[in-house]
C-alpha cells in the first residue's frame, strides 16, 4: 500500500489546488479522512470527534429522537446515508460543517513527532448528500482561527482536561444556555469536554469553548484546582488572560 | 452547486436601506457559516469576531445577572456605520448570530432595527424557511 510522505496540510493543500475529488484517508489511532468535490473539502471525519449525523439531525427522524443505531454508531465512522430534504436544510449544513472543522482541527493539529501516514483513493465521497464544501484556503483559515482560541483557552481547560461541578456557588443566581445545563447535568466525577461532546452528539471544539465559559461563571472547576469564591482578582493580578477569551485576538494576531 | 443555505438566507437581509455587510456567525464558536458584501470597506473576519465577542461578553453579563433572559440585539454606533448583532436561533439547537452592517448616511436605524426583528421572529415555519417539516413543528 503507497502512502504519501508530504506533511498531511501540505498533500490537502495540493489535492485541492489540483481540483481532485475522492478521500484522503489519514491512518492511526488519530485517523480520520477528508473528503474532496473538485478540490473543496465537503466533509471530514475523525475518530475522537462525533460525526454530524450523531450530534444535530438524525437523518429520516424526529431531531429529538435517540436512535438505537446512533448510540451503537462507532466513532469516527461514516456519516449515515440522508435524504435529499435533509441534505439541503440549514441544520444539516450547520452540522456537516462544525463536523468538518472539528474533525480538520483534531487532524491538522496533531504533533510532528509521528506524522500522521495518508493515502488518496479518488472518486470515493461521502453520504452526506449533496452540500456545498468548503475551499480549502477557507477551512484553513477557521482552522488557524480554532488553534489560536484553543491556545487561549489552554490556560484553563482543554479538550481533555478533567472538570467537575463546583459544589460552592457562592452567586444568589446565575443564568445559563440550554447546552450548558446539559453540560452540567451531565458532569460527572472524572468529565473531559471531549466525553461531554461525544456524550451530547456535539461537536468537541463547541463544547470546550462551552466548559470554558461555565468555568469563567465558576460552576464547573477544573478537576484538583478548587474554585475560591473570588477567584477574578487572583487570577486577573496573576495572569490578567487567564481567564479570557476573545476571537477578535484570534483572527487580529 | 447553488448558493449555500446560510448565503440564501443572508440575501433577505440584502434589502435593508443602506447595507454594507450580512454576516451569519456561530455563537459558540465565533465561526463564520456565510457573508454577503456590497462594499468590500470592512474586513470581515474582523467585524465578525468583534460581534461574537461582544455577544459572548453580553452573555456572561446576563448569566452572572441572572437576567432572566438572554441576548435579544446589540447596536453598535460607530462614526460611519452601525453594526446590528441579532441573535438569531432558526432551529432548537442552532444559536447563530446574524451581523448586519449599515452605512450611516443611507440607513434608517429604526427601520433596520425593525426589520431585523421581524427577519427573525418570522423566521420558523415559514414556508420558505428551508427547513424540512419536521424541524418546524419542533
Amino acid at each position: 500500500m503507497y502512502f504519501n510522505r508530504d506533511p498531511l496540510i501540505v498533500r490537502l493543500g495540493k489535492l485541492a489546488d489540483s481540483g481532485q475529488t475522492g478521500v484522503l484517508r489519514v491512518s492511526g489511532a488519530l485517523g480520520g479522512a477528508f473528503y474532496l468535490s473538485e478540490g473543496d473539502v465537503v466533509y471530514a471525519e475523525s475518530k475522537r470527534t462525533p460525526e454530524p449525523s450523531k450530534w444535530l439531525v438524525q437523518p429520516q427522524g424526529h431531531p429529538g429522537e435517540a436512535g438505537t443505531a446512533r448510540s451503537q454508531a462507532p466513532r469516527g465512522g461514516q456519516a449515515a446515508a440522508v435524504d435529499a430534504e435533509t441534505a439541503g436544510s440549514l441544520e444539516w449544513s450547520f452540522a456537516v460543517r462544525e463536523a468538518t472543522v472539528d474533525a480538520a482541527l483534531e487532524l491538522l493539529s496533531g504533533g510532528s513527532r509521528n506524522p500522521p501516514r495518508h493515502r488518496f483513493r479518488e472518486l470515493e465521497t461521502p453520504a452526506v448528500g449533496r452540500l456545498n464544501g468548503m475551499p480549502f484556503p477557507m477551512l484553513l483559515a477557521e482552522v488557524t482561527r480554532r488553534q489560536e482560541i484553543v491556545k487561549q483557552l489552554s490556560g484553563s481547560v482543554t479538550a481533555d482536561t478533567t472538570v467537575v461541578r463546583n459544589p460552592h456557588i457562592e452567586a444568589p443566581g446565575l443564568q445559563v444556555s440550554a447546552f450548558q445545563w446539559a453540560l452540567l447535568i451531565r458532569t460527572g466525577e472524572r468529565s473531559t469536554p471531549r466525553d461531554l461532546a461525544w456524550e451530547l452528539e456535539h461537536s468537541v471544539f463547541s463544547t470546550t469553548v462551552e466548559v470554558f465559559r461555565l468555568i469563567t461563571l465558576r460552576l464547573l472547576s477544573v478537576d484538583g484546582t478548587s474554585a475560591s469564591p473570588m477567584p477574578r482578582a487572583a487570577d486577573t493580578l496573576s495572569d490578567p488572560r487567564r481567564d479570557t477569551m476573545s476571537f477578535l485576538r484570534a483572527v487580529a494576531q | 452547486m447553488p448558493e449555500s443555505p446560510f448565503e440564501a438566507l443572508l440575501s433577505q437581509v440584502r434589502q435593508i436601506d443602506g447595507f454594507v455587510l450580512g454576516c451569519l456567525i456561530d455563537a459558540s464558536t465565533g465561526m463564520v457559516l456565510g457573508h454577503v458584501q456590497d462594499r468590500e470597506t470592512l474586513r470581515l473576519p474582523v467585524a465578525a469576531a468583534g460581534a461574537a465577542d461582544v455577544a459572548n461578553v453580553i452573555s456572561l453579563m446576563a448569566g452572572e445577572l441572572a437576567a432572566n433572559g438572554g441576548l435579544e440585539d446589540v447596536i453598535i454606533t460607530l462614526s460611519g456605520h452601525y453594526h446590528l448583532i441579532r441573535h438569531f436561533s432558526p432551529a432548537p439547537r442552532l444559536q447563530f448570530l446574524l451581523l448586519v452592517v449599515l452605512d450611516r448616511a443611507e440607513a434608517n436605524l429604526a427601520m433596520a432595527h425593525r426589520e431585523l426583528r421581524d427577519f427573525d421572529l418570522n423566521f420558523v415555519g415559514r414556508p420558505d424557511s428551508g427547513l424540512p417539516d419536521h424541524f418546524q413543528r419542533v
